[in-house]
């Protein structure tokens, strides 16, 4: 049985022109080339690189919040570049993004009550009983105490409010997440929990997951497909079992290696 | 809470410092509302100095504010010495009408910048937007006291509009709307000169805080729940971008009074610029103490309701926390 594809990438590419005071001519910038993957349900595809490889200009086209300026993208079946306005934004609630600082993302005046009940706000036609009990069991999966809903997201730590982002994206009813760096910056318990979240959201509602990051350790929990970013472009692809086992490309291997390596402190080890 | 005692607190010691401060100034400076007398020779000698001795004049400079103090203490600002009214009546009359002048000039200055603010930073790379903002950023750079000038010629050259006082010459028979509107005539041009003069400024303000909180994360947050663009510029970007805007609230309160003294002086309105003008020309220090004592207080008041406007805004400043 062929699984269901939520999200096609065709030859994407973004190119920006950046003016400089000494050229005649804007310079052309190709931030992302050629950049071809599919993602199924239940799926995830790893994009994986170092800092300033495009991963976060790759998650903003794939969120909707900017346009590829080259090849063509396929989100459930829809090209969203030939959408009106109104069905552009039905769409943009099945594909969700969850950022590397969710400080930013969420309303800086808005309390967590007021900004878990934002996304439910829209769907006019759903029960008021359905909604918040969709509320409850997002809340529960994303450990979201009652305790945090009257404070601001100043008032939390990262992790909370990593947390709130996370459940937010998918109070929406999302097919696919975008993770661009989600966990970057939380300490090892708190990712531990994130890592679980999703992959218990993956089975109980058939989301599929683009996770960018560049750190390994997270990617080969994950598991799935890999695609590596170097300057934009794809340098090596396959699945975790065998590109961070076996890397083929040099970005991989410096990536591998630097992943950090701990001394056996262990009594009787040498 | 504490923020605003704090600042509260603040206000207070202002409103001690500004009296004290503008005291020891008209010491330094020398003479009082009779040195004309002195000098001019069909004035008996002697005659100005016991003038001064009768209203108090020729005592140390101390003794003089001390009196003062206590007799705003008391709620009593004193007696001008030119004119012989109770201080109180004279500065609480221009006040009243100054703050029927400003209080419609901010209420249109706001009402016109947020909407056109609004659409300027809502699609700023439009041509018309451009040419808005360019014919904006010119008003900008005009000379207050020319828009007034200009608009008290064009009023005068048409006959449109009435150029000063505050109200028209009142007729037997005229009844209350004709009074109202005779009224709306004569506060039409200093109300607009004081709009021109502080409304581009706003709407600057509020095309720039527009435009970039639509930039921000949380505005693309609210458009990935998929709403529509009017519903996340009102709905998203405008609170976003309120604080700023709010901060300025005080600030252009305050600009606006002091700008107000002004344009009544040059257009005629009986507020309290022109009782300031001749108290300050007479010396009259008792006036000018409780002019520069009432400013002080609105512009204080000002600032204050800038503040309650921001905490009621802003949950993380109404519970102190800013992070």
């Amino acid at each position: 049985m062929i699984d269901e594809v939520l999200l096609l990438a065709d030859e994407i590419g973004m190119r920006y022109r950046r003016a400089s005071s000494t050229a005649w001519i804007a310079r052309r910038v190709d931030v992302l080339s050629g950049i071809s993957f599919t993602l199924a349900r239940r799926k995830t595809v790893l994009v994986i690189g170092q800092s300033g490889a495009g991963k976060t200009t790759l998650a903003r086209c794939l969120a909707l919040f900017a346009s590829p300026t080259e090849g063509s993208l396929e989100i459930l079946g829809v090209n969203p570049a030939a959408l009106s306005a109104a069905e552009l934004a039905r769409l943009r609630r099945r594909i969700q993004l969850v950022p590397q600082d969710a400080a930013g993302f969420l309303n800086p005046g808005m309390t967590v009550r007021e900004l878990l009940d934002e996304p439910l706000q829209f769907e006019p036609g759903t029960r008021r009983e359905d909604l918040q009990e969709r509320s409850a069991a997002v809340m529960e999966q994303c450990a979201i105490t009652k305790l945090w809903l009257g404070r601001c997201p100043a008032e939390l730590s990262g992790g909370q409010r990593q947390r709130v982002a996370m459940a937010r994206a998918l109070l929406t009813g999302p097919d696919v997440l975008v993770l661009d760096e989600a966990l970057a910056g939380l300490d090892l318990p708190a990712q531990a929990r994130l890592l679980n979240l999703l992959a218990e959201a993956q089975q109980s509602r058939g989301l599929g997951y683009v996770f960018l990051t560049h750190d390994l350790a997270v990617a080969r929990h994950l598991g799935g497909e890999v695609i590596v970013l170097h300057q934009g472009r794809i340098v090596e692809r396959g699945d975790s079992s065998q590109v961070l086992v076996q890397p083929g490309a040099k970005v991989t291997m410096e990536l591998i290696e630097a992943l950090p390596r701990f001394p056996d402190t262990r009594v009787g080890s040498k | 809470m504490r923020p605003f005692v704090l600042r509260a607190g603040q206000g207070s010691m202002v409103l001690l410092l500004l009296p004290l401060i503008t005291f020891l100034l008209a010491d330094l400076a020398g003479g009082d509302v009779f040195t004309d007398a002195d000098l001019d020779p069909s004035i008996p000698a002697g005659a100005a100095q016991a003038l001064r001795a009768r209203s108090g004049l020729d005592r140390a400079g101390w003794e003089r504010y001390l009196d003062w103090v206590g007799g705003v203490s008391r709620g009593d600002l004193g007696t001008s010495v030119n004119s012989g009214l109770p201080v109180t009546q004279l500065v609480g009359s221009g006040i009243l009408n100054t703050l029927r002048l400003t209080a419609p000039a901010v209420a249109l200055s706001w009402l016109l910048a947020i909407p056109v603010g609004l659409w300027l930073g809502s699609s700023p790379r439009h041509v018309l937007q451009r040419a808005c903002a360019a014919a904006n950023s010119l008003l900008l750079a005009l000379p207050d006291i020319l828009v007034a000038l200009v608009l008290m010629l064009l009023a005068v050259q048409t006959g449109w509009l009435p150029v000063g006082g505050m109200a028209p010459v009142q007729a037997g028979d005229s009844s209350w709307t004709s009074q109202l509107a005779g009224g709306l005539r004569h506060l039409a041009i200093p109300v607009f000169t004081l709009v021109i003069a502080t409304a581009p400024l706003l709407i600057r303000q509020v095309h720039f805080s527009i435009q970039s909180a639509l930039q921000s994360p949380a505005v693309q947050a609210a458009e990935a729940l998929g709403l529509g663009r009017r519903r996340v510029l009102w709905g998203y970007a405008l609170p976003l971008a309120l604080n700023p805007l709010i901060s300025l609230f005080g600030l252009v309160f305050g600009a606006q009074l002091s700008l107000s003294l002004l344009v009544e002086v040059v257009l005629g309105w009986p507020g309290i610029g022109p009782v300031m003008l001749q108290a300050v020309q007479a010396r009259d220090l008792p006036v000018v103490m409780a002019v520069v004592l009432a400013s002080g207080l609105l512009l204080i008041a000002g600032n204050l309701i800038g503040d309650l406007l921001l905490a009621w805004h802003d949950p993380r400043i109404r519970r102190g926390n800013t992070a």
